[in-house]
């Protein structure tokens, strides 16, 4: 009686080994899997983008003076706004796009579009394992009022890619 | 009386041996968490999004000891460890290391180490032009 207790609490601790390996096993996968992954960060950054656009078009509810109809503004737009989308990957396509639009009365009064056209197909994809590896989007709409209470819409989309840095490929 | 004895002793083996694995398990934990490369991926994002959230003229004052404290620890110099070039933001701890992103706004970056509590990064936001 006594030898087959002992031979049963051997045959429980080689199962408790067992459990332990694998509970260990499952935990280090866990890690790995959670510390590998990059913290993706895109969509913040395509909301801050998207307002710091809206700051450099509007200020307190009043479009900026200088904007419509101002060629140079347009063709320096990303001087004019203080936006640099250089990245640390600089032979790979651009990483951003971004788009400006102003209507007056339904009439656009102002366009610009900058950066990548390319990643405007990423924006409305529903799939969510696809979504993941897709550039991100951001769009913003208000109102805006001129020096003479002229009442102006403006649309901002910004997408981002930097997919490489945010996302495990 | 032996008997009980005896299965009091196996008892103990068998808690020690399960606070071991756990505290392994939790060892390792904190390890992955605290490790530099994550550290560096964090901060470099983090510094970057304030970055592009902050306006010419604004002084920033960001808590970095956890990352400070393994700096220290790889004897890497807490003066470079956030460095920017252009738009590109570099958080090192160690010799063999280092994560890089980058930041929209067109601003002037100043970083330093605060050496008055040790704690702390400054970031200065200045105008280009």
């Amino acid at each position: 009686m006594k030898k087959n207790k002992t031979g049963a609490e051997k045959i429980i601790s080689v199962y408790w080994f067992a459990i332990l390996f694998i509970v260990a096993g499952a935990v280090v996968a866990m890690v790995a899997l959670f510390y590998g992954k990059p913290y993706d960060v895109r969509e913040m950054e395509a909301q801050i983008l998207v307002n710091h656009v809206a700051n450099c078009l509007s200020d307190t509810g009043y479009l900026k003076e200088g904007i419509i109809g101002n060629e140079e503004f347009q063709n320096n737009f990303l001087e004019e706004c203080a936006i640099n989308f250089n990245t640390e990957e600089k032979s790979s396509d651009p990483q951003y796009f971004l788009k400006v639009e102003i209507f007056q009365e339904s009439n656009r009064v102002f366009e610009i579009s900058e950066g990548n056209i390319n990643l405007v197909a990423s924006c409305g994809v529903e799939s969510e394992i696809e979504k993941e590896r897709l550039a991100k989007c951001a769009e913003r709409e208000f109102y805006s009022l001129d020096s003479e209470n002229n009442l102006y819409l403006i649309k901002v989309l910004s997408i981002i890619r930097k997919t490489e840095k945010n996302v495990q490929v | 009386m032996e008997k009980k004895g005896t299965i009091l002793a196996e008892n103990i083996i068998f808690i020690v041996l399960n606070l071991v694995f756990i505290t392994i398990l939790l060892l390792f934990l904190f390890s992955k968490s605290g490790a530099a490369a994550v550290l560096e991926e964090k901060y470099a994002k983090k510094i970057a999004l304030v970055v592009d959230s902050a306006r010419p003229g604004m002084v920033i004052h960001l808590n970095m000891e956890d990352a400070l404290k393994i700096a220290e620890k790889e004897k890497f110099p807490l003066g470079q460890i956030v460095s920017v070039n252009d738009n590109i933001l570099t958080v090192k701890l160690r010799e063999k290391g280092g994560y890089s992103y980058s930041f929209f706004n067109d601003v002037n970056v100043i970083p330093y180490f605060d050496s008055t509590n040790g704690k702390e990064y400054v970031f200065t936001i200045n105008s280009k032009q």
